[in-house]
């Protein structure tokens, strides 16, 4: 039984800190949170193990759900993440625009803005538009390639900085208001599935509980059922009739 | 977040952007063709493609709606140097303003397509739990 419950604690800590690991290297979440989420999970693991080591087809069931829950509430706090450094973009446009237009140079504007920025938004910005032209081509983790490009020509090329900062703060809002209205489609389903989800789930569970395995047709029958619902319901939330 | 943006607002943003970055409407339309994969930008580098070789006949093409036909008729007087930034801004403003007469009214109506996979799926499924597990112990 010890054995098992050995096993338990070392694989879920080693899930967990493989997890959080990930998350550190896209350096969204700071170090300290995670090293806070990290030892509330080690606490977490231990105190399942312990106290299930007599079920220990049990303790794997929590083990596995913890593990998952944590990839999740990660990986949600990340995407919350991301639209706040998202909407604090075109502030940093509206202040390297204003000290432009006040009279300083391109890169004193842009590191004057830079400065007054929130920490983790500088550190992904710096990269971007203080690269040479060729430097940090790849993917980046907060915009799109128009945007990439844009900063990056804006930089190489000393004219006509104050328009085409301006433009780039336009088509940055105009498309951000435009997915934040199309985007109410998309949570009115997503939030109509998470509570049938809930719902069912807790049912199923109940069920189960109740009637044990000889009812577990019945369970996967609603289950691929309810499933079928979510995504049919997405289907529909996406298929928007253009008239354009 | 899903982006729902149509395909054309999505053309017009990306074209007008890349004329005022400084490139000329042929390298912006060649560019946006190559780098997006929608139903418009295969037909906007199809179309790109028979101008180049000079057998694009206008009169053949079937444009879904106007707003698609001013969109490339705009670019036909890029193409011949004309400049097109202004009108196309227009024209971003006029389909924009459409799409979002479009996304009002499927928002309106999504409520009630969202109805069916609720009644025939998951109503059933709730239906399946409950009652399930009682038929069966009385048959």
């Amino acid at each position: 039984m010890s054995l098992i419950f050995f096993a338990q604690t070392m694989f879920g800590n080693m899930f967990a800190i493989r997890t959080l690991r990930k998350f550190r290297g896209r350096a969204l979440i700071s170090t300290s949170k995670l090293t806070i989420i990290g030892t509330s999970f080690a606490f977490i693991i231990a105190a399942e193990t312990f106290f299930l080591q007599n079920h220990p087809r049990i303790a794997v069931f929590v083990l596995v759900i913890s593990l998952i829950f944590l990839q999740l509430a990660l990986h949600v706090h990340e995407q919350r993440r991301i639209s706040l450094l998202l909407r604090g973009f075109p502030v940093f446009l509206d202040r390297w625009i204003l000290n432009l237009r006040t009279g300083m140079s391109t890169t004193a504007a842009r590191d004057r803005a830079l400065a007054a920025t929130e920490p983790l938004l500088r550190n992904l910005l710096t990269p971007l538009i203080t690269a040479s032209d060729g430097v940090e081509k790849r993917r980046h983790r907060l915009f799109s390639e128009e945007i990439t490009s844009e900063l990056r020509a804006i930089q190489n090329q000393n004219h006509n900085t104050i328009t085409r900062l301006q433009n780039l703060r336009a088509n940055v809002r105009r498309a951000s208001d435009f997915r934040r209205k199309s985007g109410q489609a998309m949570r009115q389903s997503a939030i109509q599935s998470f509570v049938l989800f809930v719902m069912h789930f807790a049912l199923a569970g109940f069920t189960f509980w109740r009637t044990g395995w000889k009812n577990a047709d019945l369970i996967l029958i609603a289950t691929a059922l309810t499933l079928a619902g979510a995504l049919i319901l997405r289907v529909l939330a996406r298929r928007i009739a253009w008239t354009i | 977040m899903d982006d729902l943006t149509p395909p054309l607002l999505t053309a017009l943003r990306d074209v007008r952007w890349q004329l005022l970055s400084g490139r000329s409407t042929k390298e912006a339309v060649r560019n946006y063709a190559f780098k997006h994969s929608d139903a418009l930008a295969s037909r906007i580098g199809q179309l790109w493609i028979l101008k180049q070789q000079g057998t694009l006949n206008l009169a053949e093409i079937n444009w879904p709606n106007f707003h698609q036909k001013t969109f490339w008729e705009l670019l036909e007087r890029g193409f011949e140097g004309q400049p097109i930034v202004e009108p196309l801004t227009h024209l971003e403003d006029e389909v924009e303003s459409v799409a979002k007469h479009d996304l009002d009214q499927h928002l309106a109506t999504l409520p009630f397509k969202a109805l069916f996979p609720l009644l025939f799926l998951q109503f059933p499924a709730f239906v399946i739990l409950l009652i399930g597990p009682l038929l069966r112990e009385l048959v």
